[in-house]
């Protein structure tokens, strides 16, 4: 690839994310105008897949129709456009006095160019936010929330910090509700649904314990980590009672 | 000339065995290799004392820990600084303790070696990303990433001069720390290393003298009553064991960080168990039931694995066919 070209992709992606400057623009626009020429074909059809890329991230609509000819086509048959910029002048200043109003000729040009600013900025706060990661303090903390609303009802029986469904809530997972804090949907468990009048809660919370702390004391002897396995049991009163 | 030919044929033996072993030597000087060896090493080996906080689901809990290694035992003590009082001893006899665990040397303690490397290998990808200061000690941080979605993975930090491991985060499948257990203060050696035992000051409880001390009862390694189908790889079975009554028996596997525990209860404990999943950080409690000759056993897996994993091993379970009857 030549300078002239590596440059030039420069210049795009710089475009990409509306931080061209104006000799870069102009650069671009300059090669364009060689309409046929194999290198303004490469830059119109990488113009076109940043903004599917751009677009599909930020989860729009995705179009494989390219309207770019057509567009150029409406804006050359508009009249406003072909205007030479000096005569518009000359007839603002009220030497030349000739033809269509005023305001539609001058808020043309500005319109697109507002749009255009417009979307580049959603764009770009779209593409940003799902790259933004909150940090890991505070994800610690969103989990606790979760937690919260999971523990209800007999739940609270078991040693804190356990969440217990003990009848299983078939729930939809929708990710929206949680804003984020638990971007991978859960998988739910297949646990058959039981009578609860059956077993005491009591009976369950003590079996609870009991398995999880014969499991530490296995995994102390087996993980290599040290003292950790004995750190996560919970309470040990509750098994010796 | 018999003699000749007998030289010739050991060299061959040898030789041989250098080459089959050749990749397994080339391992040897990986420098994770080494820390994940020393850390072992000192947990079982150093005496010390501390502080230590261990954090989950945004709660923190701090504990003062003391260990002890005297005379092939190993006497662990953890006590409660906030929340409920309690206080949880651990005494194990390194010698004698007949755990048939890949873990596990014949004469002592928990040892790394080759084939626990390659196994634990073959389950994590094991590099070294960085060091950090911890109780105000220089640490080394081992990243253990897992190969496949059915266990977690783990950041630990290593002590530069003793060895012990004075950090540990549990990484949950997108990454997200799950759990932290982290010294904020720790002694070693020094004057611990002529402390006597604490002794009486303990009352006998579920947990006291685990496993080997009661080697001598039926409780070590008992024939195996039920086998799992499926389990992720480079998980071996440990241990198994009939408890006392005989009404629980129990087979305890691992990865070579990852521990997990299948308990088959008696049809007695099966009717008092509904089944259900349990949740707190890392650690999951799946209990569900098995229709073993027309009634429902209880077969619970517990163990800092994710839920489907645990889903998996224990849909997989299924008593084996010789056994006389259920336990």
């Amino acid at each position: 690839m030549s300078d002239h070209e590596n440059r030039l992709n420069e210049s795009l992606s710089a475009l990409m994310d509306n931080e061209a400057s104006d000799l870069e623009i102009r650069r671009i626009l300059k090669e364009l105008d060689a309409e046929d020429s194999p290198l303004a074909v490469e830059i119109k059809a990488k113009w076109r897949r940043y903004h599917l890329a751009s677009a599909a991230m930020s989860k729009e609509s995705v179009s494989a129709v390219d309207y770019s000819r057509a567009i150029a086509d409406a804006i050359d048959s508009d009249d406003s456009h072909k205007m030479n910029p000096l005569l518009k002048i000359l007839r603002r200043s009220g030497i030349l006095a000739v033809g269509t109003s005023l305001g539609v000729s001058s808020a043309g040009p500005f319109a697109i160019a507002a749009s255009v600013a417009l979307v580049a900025v959603l764009g770009i706060q779209n593409i940003s936010n799902p790259l933004g990661e909150t940090n890991q303090t505070s994800r610690f903390a969103q989990q606790d929330e979760m937690a919260d609303e999971q523990t209800t009802g007999p739940a609270n029986q078991f040693p804190s910090g356990w969440q217990v469904p003990l009848d299983t809530r078939a729930r939809t997972v929708s990710a929206s509700g949680f804003n984020g804090a638990r971007q991978y949907p859960h998988p739910i468990m297949e646990v058959n649904k039981i009578n609860k009048a059956q077993h005491s809660e009591q009976e369950v919370s003590l079996y609870l314990a009991d398995i999880l702390a014969k499991h530490s004391s296995h995994a102390a002897l087996n993980s290599n980590q040290s003292m950790l396995p004995f750190a996560r049991i919970e309470s040990h009163e509750t098994v010796s009672e | 000339m018999i003699d000749l030919v007998k030289k010739k044929f050991k060299l061959a033996v040898i030789m041989t065995a250098i080459f089959t072993c050749g990749p397994l030597f080339a391992q040897q000087p990986d420098k994770a290799y080494d820390l994940m060896a020393q850390m072992i090493d000192a947990s079982k080996q150093l005496n010390y004392a501390g502080l230590v906080t261990y954090e989950k689901l945004g709660n923190l809990k701090s504990a003062k820990v003391l260990h002890l290694v005297r005379d092939n035992e190993i006497f662990e003590q953890i006590v409660n600084l906030n929340g409920p009082e309690g206080e949880f001893i651990n005494l194990s006899e390194v010698k004698g303790c007949e755990n048939p665990s890949v873990m596990l040397d014949g004469t002592s303690a928990l040892k790394i070696n080759d084939s626990t490397y390659m196994q634990l290998k073959r389950s994590y990808s094991i590099e070294i990303a960085g060091s950090a200061r911890i109780a105000g000690r220089e640490a080394t941080l081992l990243m253990l990433r897992p190969n496949d979605a059915w266990r977690y993975g783990y950041v630990v930090a290593i002590d530069k001069k003793s060895g012990l491991m004075l950090q540990s985060v549990l990484l949950s499948l997108s990454g997200k720390p799950m759990e932290r257990f982290q010294f904020v203060e720790i002694s070693v050696g020094g004057d611990l290393d002529s402390v006597e035992i604490p002794s009486g000051s303990y009352n006998l409880g579920v947990n006291e003298r685990a496993d080997c001390e009661i080697s001598d009862s039926p409780l070590k390694q008992d024939a195996p009553k039920w086998q799992t189908g499926w389990l992720p790889t480079g998980f071996v079975m440990t241990g198994s064991q009939l408890d006392r009554d005989g009404d629980q028996y129990s087979m305890v596997f691992s990865d070579g960080l990852a521990v997990l525990t299948v308990f088959v209860e008696s049809v007695e404990t099966s009717i008092k168990v509904p089944p259900f999943l349990a949740k707190s950080g890392a650690t999951v409690a799946l209990v569900s039931k098995v229709l073993v000759d027309g009634s429902f056993i209880t077969v619970s897996v517990v163990g800092e694995i994710p839920g489907d994993t645990a889903k998996r091993i224990a849909e997989s379970l299924t008593p084996l066919p010789d056994l006389g009857k259920t336990p």
